[in-house]
């Protein structure tokens, strides 16, 4: 749904990274590298990058469907 | 039996993360000390929160849980006393309180951490200092907000040990291993195979200087022994299983050396304790 605030394994807080993470990604780079950048060492922690789907911002487009019906 | 005192030297130090070596204790006292680390210090974490108003996408437990797992920075001059109401028995008698309001009003939003207001001690501390505890990144996702979607809520943030839950957990996982040892039986070998064994190590410990096997960085040996594999006759790896290098990152809540002594300080009032009990009962 929403990224995770820590990391399941070790406990590491990487919801702060997610962000610029994704729109790093997005844009094109290599997502090993740009996670070497943010400093995310352990693989316990890079893996929950790699397999994080955002799905909030599907869910909040139903949202907006049911403000504007009101 | 070991009977040097014990000591620790600090090996590395970047940031949060910290790298030291513990000497001259037991393979059972490195762990315990590893296992205290991780689940007998105390610190804050948000343990109930109350909502006035959620019209998010997220139900009230998930954005409480989401709250309870941002690590919160603890101002070291009142450590001591948020620790003695946790020792005491206390906690109770140490709660912060934090108020989260926000309304998305013309555009989508994205709540953060550093959203979260700190309103102070809920009960009068025996010292007045003035003090704030944060979270130690403001830029934590709480939760995402639609236009017209509100969240207000008053959380409370406690003492507790990681024991109880991970939220408490001071570090993330602490790792150590034994001081490697790296025996070069015959320095010198004909060059063009002996380049195998430098090759074949994932940490690029060996290196061949002058003709001849050189150690070049000890401590990121990681007992692999895969260069002992390749060329057996030459390099032997054994370990001092009275030395130890651990390894930690902090999260950030408090000094890495504070919460070291606080782990140290917790073991020994455990051992007391059961010695106390031992005697107890040999006495009858
Ligand atoms: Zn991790």
């Amino acid at each position: 749904m929403i990224v995770p605030v820590r990391c399941f394994t070790c406990g590491a807080v990487i919801g702060d990274k997610w962000y610029t993470f994704a729109e790093r990604v997005k844009k094109g780079e290599n997502p090993g590298k740009v996670l070497d950048d943010l400093g995310v060492k352990r693989y316990c922690c890079r893996r929950m990058f790699l397999s994080h789907v955002e799905l909030i911002d599907n869910i909040l487009k139903y949202e907006v469907a049911t403000i504007e019906e009101e | 039996m070991i009977n040097v005192d014990p000591s620790i030297k600090i090996l590395k130090k970047e940031g949060e993360d910290i790298e030291f070596l513990l000497e001259n204790v037991t393979p059972a006292f490195a762990n315990s000390f590893r296992r205290a680390l991780l689940s007998e210090v105390p610190i804050l974490a948000i343990d109930e929160v109350v909502f006035l108003e959620n019209t998010s996408v997220l139900f009230d437990e998930v954005i409480a849980h989401r709250l309870g797992m941002i690590p919160l920075k603890i101002d070291p001059k009142i450590y001591e006393v948020l620790k003695e109401c946790y020792f005491e028995g206390k906690r109770d008698d140490c709660v912060m309180l934090f108020t989260l309001e926000v309304e998305a009003v013309d555009r989508p939003i994205t709540v953060t951490s550093g959203q979260l207001k700190f309103q102070g001690s809920l009960s009068q501390f025996p010292v007045n200092i003035d003090f704030t505890i944060e979270p130690v990144s403001k830029n934590i996702p709480i939760v995402k907000l639609e236009r017209g979607q509100k969240i207000v809520l008053e959380a409370y943030a406690k003492m507790g040990v990681g024991r109880e839950h991970a939220k408490w957990q001071p570090v993330t996982s602490p790792g150590y291993k034994y001081m490697p040892i790296i025996e070069i039986l015959k320095e010198e070998c004909k060059n063009n195979e002996c380049q195998r064994c430098v090759e074949v190590c994932p940490r690029n410990v060996l290196a061949i200087t002058n003709g001849k096997i050189t150690v070049t960085d000890l401590y990121q040996c990681s007992l692999c022994r895969a260069c002992e594999e390749e060329c057996p006759d030459i390099i032997r790896i054994k370990w001092d299983s009275s030395k130890f290098i651990f390894k930690i990152s902090n999260l950030g809540v408090l000094p890495i050396e504070m919460i070291l002594d606080t782990a140290l300080e917790v073991l020994t009032v455990k051992s007391h304790s059961f010695v106390r009990e031992l005697e107890k009962l040999i006495s009858g």
